[in-house]
C-alpha cells in the first residue's frame, strides 16, 4: 500500500542561474524574446524554456540539456561588461517529478510551506526534508517538480520512496 | 465479570481475548484496556511510584495517573495509559513498577519505610557517603516500565498542514465552533483525541435542540465531515502549542494502513481550544486505594462501556456534579450507600435529585479513613452526627473540575483563578488562541454552546468581515443541575496518607513540609515535591497542590499562581517524533559522484562534516587501519595517490567588486591576483579567530572561484551572503553556490604528472604550469579545469569536472594510474599527510582562541590592508600581548608512542619556571614517512619553547616529548611546488 504518486528523476534538462538588476534583465528578455516574471513565486513557461523568478534579481532559465551551451553563451554575451552573473548550475541540482492524486500528501511531509497557496505554474524555494528545495508547480494538486542540491539526490530519492509509503 | 447486558458502544458480537499480568481476560470491540479491566473486576492495575502502594484506575481518560502499563504485544511499549489503549485481540499488557507482581510487590516495603522518604528526601539522605553507592540502588528502583528491546517495526509519518481555523476538541463547543467557522467558508481542521466525537456527550445523556445529545452530535458531525473545507481527525491528540500558532498533534489511527502514527505540524491562523475539563480528586486519607475512583470516570465506564466498577458505592463530593450521575449508578444496578457532601448547603436542585432516587445525603461530612488495602471494605466519615462507618466497595469522589488549559498555557496564555468555579481558567491571551466551553471554565452545556457560537461568529462571521456563517444562534440545551462548588480542604494533621499527586506519590504532608522548609513559590514547591511533574503534568492534581500551598501560606490561591504547563500534553512516541528520519534516512546524507565507487572498492566510510561520508581509508583483506593508512601515505609520498575532494564548498563570485570583497573577507590581498592564478586565503571571524581557509582562483577579471572546508561551507556561504545583503550592500558582487556542480579529484604524488600525462589532453603539464596555476581544457575529451593545489605537500593536480562526467573521468584516471601504482586515499591518510606537513586545520588547531599569529600563519596576514574581518581583534591581541598558546610540533622520546588528540601537556620534570596545564595535543599520528610518532599541539608560549621538553599526559600512559617547529616534512615546500 502506498500513496497514489509517481516519482521520477528529471533528466536532460539544463539550469542557468541569472543574477542581475533591471538593466541587464532587459538584455536577457531581449535575448530570449520573453518578458521575465517579476512577481514573487511566478514563472514564464514556453516550449523552448521556462524562466522561474526566485527573487527580485534572481532567475533560473530551464531548458533542454542540448541547449545548455548555446543558451549560456547567448545570455552571458548579452550582459558582457555589465554587473550580472550567468552561471550554469545544471549539475548543482537534481530534479524530481512528483505526480499523482496524492502528490501533496507526499510533498507536505517535506515542505512546511502552505502548498495550497501555490497555483499551477508557480514556483518557490523552501526547506524540504532537511535539505532545501526549489519547487515548481506544474499542475496544482497533481504534478510538481522539485530541485535539490545534487549531493542530496540519493537521499531525496530514498526519502521520496519512504514518503510514498514504500520501504527502503 | 461486571458488564451490563445492554448499553454502551461496545460490540458484544465481537469478543476480544487479552492478557493482563499474565492472566487471560475477555473484553469487546470498542473497549479500552481500562474499561475491559473494570468489566473483569480487576482492581489493582499497578503500583505507586515511590511507596509502591497498590493502585486502581482513578479516571477514564488521558489524565489517568495510576493505570500506566507496559504494552507487551505492540512493540513492548512502556508507560502507556490503560485508559487510552484500544482493546485488540491478543493484546498483552503488564503492570509497571512492581516485582514480582502487582498484587504482591516486595518493594511495598517502601510504604513501611515512608517516614524515611519525605518530600525532597533525596536532597537530604544522600548527602552523606558516596553517591555512586546510592545511585546503583536508585537506578534499579527508578523508572516506570522498561524500554523496548526490539526495533519498532511501525512506520510513522510527519506532515505539515496549514489551515484557517484549528479546533481542538470535538465536544459540543468544538462542534458548534466548527459549524460556524466552516459555514463562513474558512478552512477548518478539527482534532479530537477520543475515537468518536461528542466529548462528554459520549458519556452523559443530555438534550440539545430537543433531541438526544448523541443524535445532535451525529447529525452535526456528519454534515461537517461532508464539507470540502473541513478536515476532521479523531484519535488525534494536540500535544503542544508553539510560537506562530503552530500546534503539534499525534494521529493515532491514520487511515493509511501502512502507518502506525502520524505527527501533524499544523499552522493555523486561529485556534479554538475546546479541550473540555477533567475532574479533580478530593483529598482524604486513603484516597488512592483501589476502588476509589473519580465519580465522572465511574459514570463514563458505565455509560460508554457498560462496565460497572463496583456494587456498593459511596459518593463523596464538594460540588454538584455527582448528583447528576446518581441515575447512571442506579440504572447500572449499583447500590448507592449515600452521598457525603463536604458542603454545608447543597442546593435544592441537588437535594431534589438525591431525594428522587432515595439516596441519603450527609452534609458537612468528611471522610477520615478508607478500610481495605487491595480493595475497599468500607469508609469511616465524620459529620455533625459523629463518626460513622459505611460498608462499600467503591468510593466515587469529585473535587470539581479543572479546565484543560494546557494548550492555552503552551501558547503563552496566562491563567487566572476564578473563585466561583474554584478553578484556574484562561486569562490574558498570548496568541490567536480562543478557549471555549469547559476549557474556558464555562461548565454549563447551554452556556458553552452559546460561547462557542459567539466566539466563532466574532472571529469568522459577518462581523469579522466574512461571509455569514448561517449559524447566528446556539442550539438550546439544558443543564440538569447548575454547577456549584465549595473548596474545602482536609483538616491539618489528619491521620493517614492523603494523596495530592497520585502519579508522583505526593501527599498533603509533603506539601506542608515543603512550605515549612520555606519553599514558598509554587514553582519551588513543584520541584521540591515533584508534584505536577512527569507525564501527568498536573492535569488533575495541580489545583489541589496550589490550594494546599495557599492554605499553608495563608494566601489567596490567585496570588499563589500556577506552575507552567509544558508540552507535550500527553506523551508522544519517539517513532512519531522521528517520523521517517530513521534507518537510512536518519541524517540527510550527501554523496559525491564517486561515493558509490568508493564503497564498491572497499572504503571504510566515515563522517566528514556537512552530512557527507567519505572514505576513511581503503583496507585490503587482512589489513589493519594502520597498515592501510601507512600504505596509502607511502603511495602519495613515493608514487601517486588519488582522493575525492568533491565535498569541499565551492562558490562562484562575480562582479567588479569581488576583489575588494575578498580583500575584506581574507587576511591577505586578492584584488591583485592575476587571472589564471589561485591564492590560499585565511578567513577570520570578527573576533580574529580562525574561521576557514581555502584557495580562490581568478577565472576572469570579474569572476572568482572560492573553495572552503567541507564542514564550514554552509557557514561560509551564509557569512558572505549576510555581509553582501546587510553590511556591504554597495559592493557589486553576486555569490552563487556551485559546490555540487563540480566534482574534484586530486591526483597527488611525485608521479602525478606522469599519470595525467598518459591522457589525451590539450592541457600542458610542463613546468610553466606552476604551483597555484589553473588551466581549462579537456582530458580524454571531457571538459576539465586542472589546478596545481596541494593538501598533501606533494606535487598535486586537482582536476575539476562537471558532476555528470565525474565518475567516467575518475575511472579513466584510475586506469591510467595503474602502471604508476595509483592508490585511492582516505581522509585518515590525508590527515596523516597534513600533520607531517604541518598544515594548519582550523577545525583542529583553531580552538576558538587561536589567531593566525598563534598558528604561525603571520605570513598570510597583511596588516597594511585598510581593513579585513578580524583585523581590529588581531590588533587588540597584539597590543595586549601576554602569554598565548602557539602551534608547535612534538616529537615523543618513545617513537612508537600512542598519543591521543586532546592529551594535556604538562611541564617536564626539572622545569622550574612553569607549572600546571601547558596546552594540548591537537592532532597526532604515526608518520609512515618519518617512521615515528609526531604531533601538533597548542602550547603556551610555544614559539619560544622549541627544544624544550614537555610531558604528554594520556589517559593510560604519559610520555615525554621535545617541542619542535610544526613542519615535519619538506619544510621549504619544494616537493609540492616541483
Amino acid at each position: 500500500m502506498s500513496y497514489r504518486v509517481e516519482v521520477s528523476s528529471l533528466k536532460d534538462y539544463a539550469l542557468i542561474n541569472l543574477r542581475g538588476g533591471a538593466p541587464v534583465t532587459a538584455n536577457w528578455e531581449a535575448t530570449l524574446d520573453v518578458t521575465f516574471p517579476k512577481a514573487a513565486h511566478t514563472a514564464v513557461i514556453n516550449e523552448a524554456f521556462s524562466v522561474l523568478s526566485l527573487s527580485s534579481d534572481h532567475w533560473w532559465v530551464r531548458t533542454a540539456l542540448k541547449n545548455e551551451d548555446e543558451l549560456f553563451h547567448r545570455l552571458s554575451e548579452s550582459v558582457s561588461g555589465d554587473h550580472a552573473a550567468v552561471t550554469v548550475v545544471t549539475d548543482h541540482f537534481q530534479g524530481f517529478s512528483v505526480q499523482g492524486a496524492d502528490a501533496v500528501a507526499v510533498l507536505r511531509q517535506g515542505f512546511s510551506l502552505d502548498l495550497r497557496s501555490l497555483d499551477s505554474g508557480q514556483c518557490t524555494r523552501g526547506g524540504f526534508a532537511r535539505c532545501g528545495a526549489t519547487l515548481q508547480v506544474v499542475d496544482a494538486g497533481m504534478d510538481y517538480e522539485i530541485f535539490v542540491e545534487a549531493s542530496y539526490s540519493e537521499y531525496v530519492e530514498r526519502w521520496l520512496k519512504v514518503a510514498q509509503g514504500h520501504t527502503v | 465479570m461486571t458488564r451490563l447486558a445492554s448499553g454502551g458502544v461496545i460490540d458484544r458480537q465481537r469478543p476480544l481475548r487479552f492478557l493482563f499480568n499474565g492472566k487471560r481476560y475477555q473484553g469487546y470491540e470498542g473497549d479500552t484496556l481500562a474499561s475491559a479491566l473494570v468489566a473483569n473486576d480487576v482492581l489493582i492495575v499497578g503500583r505507586s511510584f515511590k511507596y509502591h502502594r497498590p493502585r486502581g484506575l482513578l479516571t477514564c481518560g488521558p489524565e489517568e495517573p495510576n493505570g500506566l502499563v507496559q504494552l507487551v504485544s505492540d512493540g513492548d511499549q512502556p508507560n502507556l495509559r490503560a485508559t487510552e489503549i484500544p482493546l485488540r485481540e491478543g493484546l498483552e499488557a503488564r503492570s509497571v513498577n512492581c516485582w514480582p507482581s502487582a498484587r504482591f510487590d516486595l518493594r511495598a516495603i517502601n510504604s513501611v519505610l515512608a517516614p524515611l522518604f519525605p518530600a525532597g528526601f533525596y536532597y537530604k539522605t544522600f548527602m552523606a557517603g558516596k553517591w555512586d553507592f546510592y545511585s546503583r540502588f536508585i537506578r534499579q528502583a527508578a523508572g516506570l516500565g522498561h524500554s523496548p528491546k526490539e526495533r519498532d517495526q511501525g512506520r510513522y509519518e510527519r506532515v505539515n498542514h496549514h489551515t484557517d481555523v484549528l479546533i481542538v476538541g470535538a465536544g459540543p463547543a468544538g462542534i458548534q465552533a466548527a459549524k460556524v467557522a466552516s459555514g463562513s467558508g474558512h478552512d477548518v481542521m478539527v482534532l479530537d483525541m477520543q475515537e468518536s466525537p461528542g466529548g462528554h456527550l459520549l458519556f452523559h445523556p443530555r438534550q440539545i435542540d430537543g433531541q438526544a445529545g448523541s443524535d445532535w452530535v451525529s447529525r452535526e458531525v456528519g454534515e461537517l465531515q461532508d464539507r470540502d473545507n473541513v478536515t476532521w481527525l479523531q484519535s488525534t491528540t494536540a500535544t503542544g502549542y508553539y510560537d506562530h500558532n503552530m500546534v503539534i498533534a499525534v494521529e493515532h489511527k491514520p487511515a493509511e494502513s501502512w502507518l502506525k502514527e502520524r505527527l501533524w505540524h499544523i499552522r493555523a491562523r486561529k485556534v479554538i481550544i475546546a479541550t473540555g475539563a477533567v475532574e479533580r480528586p478530593l483529598i482524604f486519607p486513603g484516597n488512592d486505594r483501589p476502588g476509589v475512583m473519580l465519580a465522572d470516570a465511574a459514570a463514563r465506564y458505565i455509560r460508554r462501556f457498560a462496565a460497572v466498577p463496583g456494587k456498593k458505592v459511596l459518593i463523596y463530593t464538594n460540588n454538584s456534579t455527582p448528583y447528576a450521575q446518581l441515575e447512571t449508578f442506579k440504572t447500572a444496578g449499583i447500590e448507592i450507600q449515600g452521598i457525603l457532601d463536604l458542603r454545608k448547603n447543597p442546593s435544592e436542585a441537588e437535594l431534589c435529585l438525591a431525594s428522587k432516587l432515595e439516596v441519603p445525603v450527609s452534609v458537612d461530612a468528611r471522610i477520615t479513613g478508607v478500610q481495605g488495602r487491595s480493595g475497599i471494605r468500607g469508609v469511616t466519615y465524620q459529620s455533625g452526627a459523629g463518626s460513622k462507618t459505611v460498608r462499600c466497595d467503591l468510593v466515587c469522589h469529585s473535587g470539581g473540575w479543572n479546565p484543560l488549559i494546557h494548550l492555552y498555557s503552551h501558547a503563552g496564555g496566562r491563567s487566572r483563578f476564578e473563585q466561583a468555579s474554584a478553578a484556574f481558567i484562561p486569562g490574558e491571551r498570548a496568541q490567536a488562541a480562543y478557549p471555549v466551553g469547559s476549557a474556558n471554565g464555562t461548565f454549563s452545556l447551554a452556556e458553552g454552546l452559546k460561547e462557542a457560537t459567539d466566539v466563532a461568529n466574532s472571529l469568522f462571521g459577518e462581523s469579522a468581515g466574512n461571509r455569514a456563517s448561517g449559524t447566528p444562534n446556539a442550539p438550546a440545551a439544558e443543564d440538569e443541575v447548575p454547577y456549584r462548588i465549595d473548596q474545602i480542604w482536609p483538616e491539618k494533621g489528619h491521620k493517614g496518607k492523603a494523596f495530592v499527586d497520585f502519579q508522583n506519590d505526593v501527599t498533603t504532608a509533603d506539601i506542608a513540609l515543603a512550605v515549612r522548609e520555606n519553599f514558598q513559590s509554587i514553582e519551588h514547591v513543584k520541584r521540591y515535591t515533584t508534584a505536577g511533574m512527569a507525564v501527568d503534568q498536573g492535569k488533575i492534581g495541580n489545583p489541589n497542590v496550589i490550594g494546599l500551598v495557599s492554605r499553608e501560606l495563608g494566601e489567596e490561591q490567585a496570588s499563589v499562581g500556577t506552575t507552567t504547563f509544558r508540552p507535550p500534553f500527553a506523551p508522544v512516541s519517539f517513532g512519531a517524533i522521528g517520523g521517517s528520519e530513521r534507518g537510512p534516512l536518519i541524517i540527510p546524507a550527501r554523496t559525491t559522484p564517486i561515493t558509490a565507487w568508493n564503497i564498491e572498492n572497499g572504503a571504510a566510510m566515515d563522517e566528514a562534516g556537512a552530512n557527507f561520508r567519505r572514505p576513511f581509508f581503503f583496507p585490503r583483506p587482512d589489513e589493519t587501519m594502520e597498515d592501510a593508512v601507512a600504505r596509502e601515505a607511502t603511495a602519495v609520498r613515493t608514487s601517486c595517490g588519488i582522493y575525492d575532494g568533491t565535498p569541499l564548498g565551492t562558490f562562484e563570485l562575480q562582479g567588479p567588486d569581488t576583489g575588494e570583497l575578498l580583500n575584506r573577507l581574507y587576511t591577505n590581498r586578492f584584488d591583485n591576483l592575476p587571472v589564471g592564478r589561485g591564492r590560499f586565503g585565511l578567513m577570520l571571524r570578527e573576533d580574529g579567530r580562525l574561521f576557514d581557509d581555502g584557495v580562490t582562483f581568478r577565472v576572469d577579471p570579474n569572476r572568482y572561484l572560492m573553495s572552503c572546508g567541507t564542514g564550514a561551507a554552509g557557514a561560509v556561504y551564509a557569512h558572505i551572503d549576510r555581509l553582501l545583503q546587510t553590511e556591504w550592500t554597495d559592493l557589486k558582487v553576486y555569490l552563487v553556490n556551485v559546490s555540487a556542480a563540480w566534482a574534484t579529484m586530486c591526483v597527488c604524488g611525485p608521479l602525478a604528472r606522469a599519470v595525467l600525462g598518459k591522457l589525451e589532453s590539450d592541457i600542458s603539464l610542463d613546468p610553466t604550469f606552476r604551483f597555484l596555476d589553473f588551466r581549462d581544457g579537456t582530458l580524454e575529451g571531457i571538459n576539465v579545469r586542472v589546478a596545481r593545489v596541494s593538501y598533501t605537500g606533494e606535487l598535486s593536480f586537482e582536476v575539476n569536472v562537471a558532476r555528470r562526467s565525474a565518475l567516467k573521468l575518475w575511472k579513466i584516471l584510475m586506469e591510467a594510474g595503474k602502471e604508476f601504482g595509483i592508490t585511492p586515499v582516505g581522509s585518515e591518510t590525508s590527515g596523516v599527510l597534513r600533520i607531517e606537513k604541518g598544515f594548519i586545520s582550523p577545525g583542529h588547531e583553531g580552538d576558538n582562541i587561536t589567531n593566525p599569529f598563534d598558528a604561525g600563519m603571520g605570513w598570510i596576514v597583511d596588516m597594511t590592508k585598510p581593513d579585513f574581518i578580524g583585523k581590529r581583534s588581531l590588533l587588540r591581541d597584539v597590543k595586549l600581548g601576554g602569554e598565548r598558546q602557539h602551534v608547535v610540533g612534538l616529537l615523543p622520546d618513545d617513537e612508537q608512542a600512542l598519543v591521543a588528540d586532546g592529551s594535556a601537556l604538562l611541564p617536564a620534570q626539572g622545569s622550574d619556571s612553569r607549572s600546571g596545564f601547558q596546552g594540548h595535543v591537537t592532532a597526532a599520528c604515526f608518520s609512515p614517512t618519518l617512521k615515528r610518532t609526531i604531533a601538533l599541539a597548542l602550547l603556551k608560549d610555544g614559539q619560544k619553547r622549541h627544544g624544550e621538553r614537555v610531558v604528554i599526559s594520556g589517559l593510560e600512559n604519559s610520555c615525554v616529548a621535545t617541542v619542535t617547529e610544526p613542519v615535519f616534512y619538506d619544510p621549504k615546500g619544494e616537493r609540492m611546488r616541483g
